[in-house]
């Protein structure tokens, strides 16, 4: 139970990166038939594209970002002699759960702007509610997972661990967010 | 059984001196008051790391495969056990 939670005191650097990066890969090949776009650090929404692209761009670069702000935050608020490598290896393996919001975001029809509008017209179906909660979890799931990420890779303890972490995940939360919107959505 | 060196006073659990040595060879005894050094003081988990870390010359990585564990859990240990030696010699 704690290793799905933390697998971190045992993978971690370069292991974590490359098993990180299949289920990064499994992740994007079935987004892609899905239409589960990962666009921001714990955002995921239904949304169709003709090309994989967009999914590898906003999985990336939400990514990236999270390493980007942890690894700040690591250099401000610790002593630790920190690896980049261990911050991305940790951060992708932490995402592996979304390999299961992908899958089931099968069960999650789009639903545009125009149906929005109306929110009574849409027919919400069991499964609707079953994949959504399920994602909601896994989302949950992820976000236990970076923690410990941190809290391994930076050497982080205590309430400044947790004080810390809330500020590098909004921030990067925003910056995936502004990022994704001016490349993709201008 | 193996005998384990006390560290602590069991009646006001404070740190224990060194106050007899003695030669098993000619049975001389050295009786005086020594402070034990910091590593002594350090829990016996920690000797032992502190021991391996030695063995492995300094090998974070190597430590880490012989330990089973991750490059940063075994430095993670490590920045714990410099801390506890700073205590100590503070």
């Amino acid at each position: 139970m704690v290793f799905i939670f933390n697998p971190f005191t045992k993978i971690a650097g370069g292991k974590a990166l490359w098993i990180g990066g299949l289920f990064a890969i499994l992740t994007l090949a079935i987004s892609y038939f899905s239409h589960s776009a990962f666009d921001g650090v714990i955002d995921f929404h239904v949304a169709p594209f003709t090309s994989i692209w967009p999914y590898v761009s906003f999985y990336i670069i939400s990514w990236l970002c999270l390493v980007l702000f942890l690894g700040l935050t690591g250099l401000l608020f610790t002593k630790t002699r920190f690896r980049w490598i261990d911050i991305l290896g940790t951060t992708l393996l932490s995402r592996a759960p979304l390999l299961l919001v992908a899958l089931a975001a099968f069960a999650i029809p789009y639903i545009d702007k125009e149906q929005l509008s109306d929110i009574t017209q849409i027919h919400f179906t069991a499964g609707f509610f079953i994949a959504s909660f399920f994602s909601l979890i896994c989302i949950i799931w992820t976000v236990a997972l970076y923690y410990n990420s941190y809290r391994v890779c930076i050497n982080i303890y205590g309430s400044k661990a947790v004080w810390t972490f809330i500020l590098a995940l909004i921030l990067a939360e925003i910056t995936s967010l502004v990022f994704i919107h001016s490349i993709h959505f201008k | 059984m193996e005998k384990r060196l006390p560290i602590y006073c069991p009646s006001c659990n404070s740190f224990l001196d060194v106050e007899a040595m003695s030669c098993h060879h000619c049975h001389t005894k050295v009786v005086g008051d020594y402070k034990l050094p910091p590593i002594m003081l350090l829990p016996e988990e920690d000797q032992k790391f502190m021991l391996d870390f030695v063995k492995a010359s300094g090998s974070i990585k190597l430590m880490a495969e012989q330990m089973s564990l991750s490059y940063p859990t075994v430095r993670n240990i490590l920045d714990s056990v410099i801390e506890k030696i700073k205590n100590l010699e503070n």
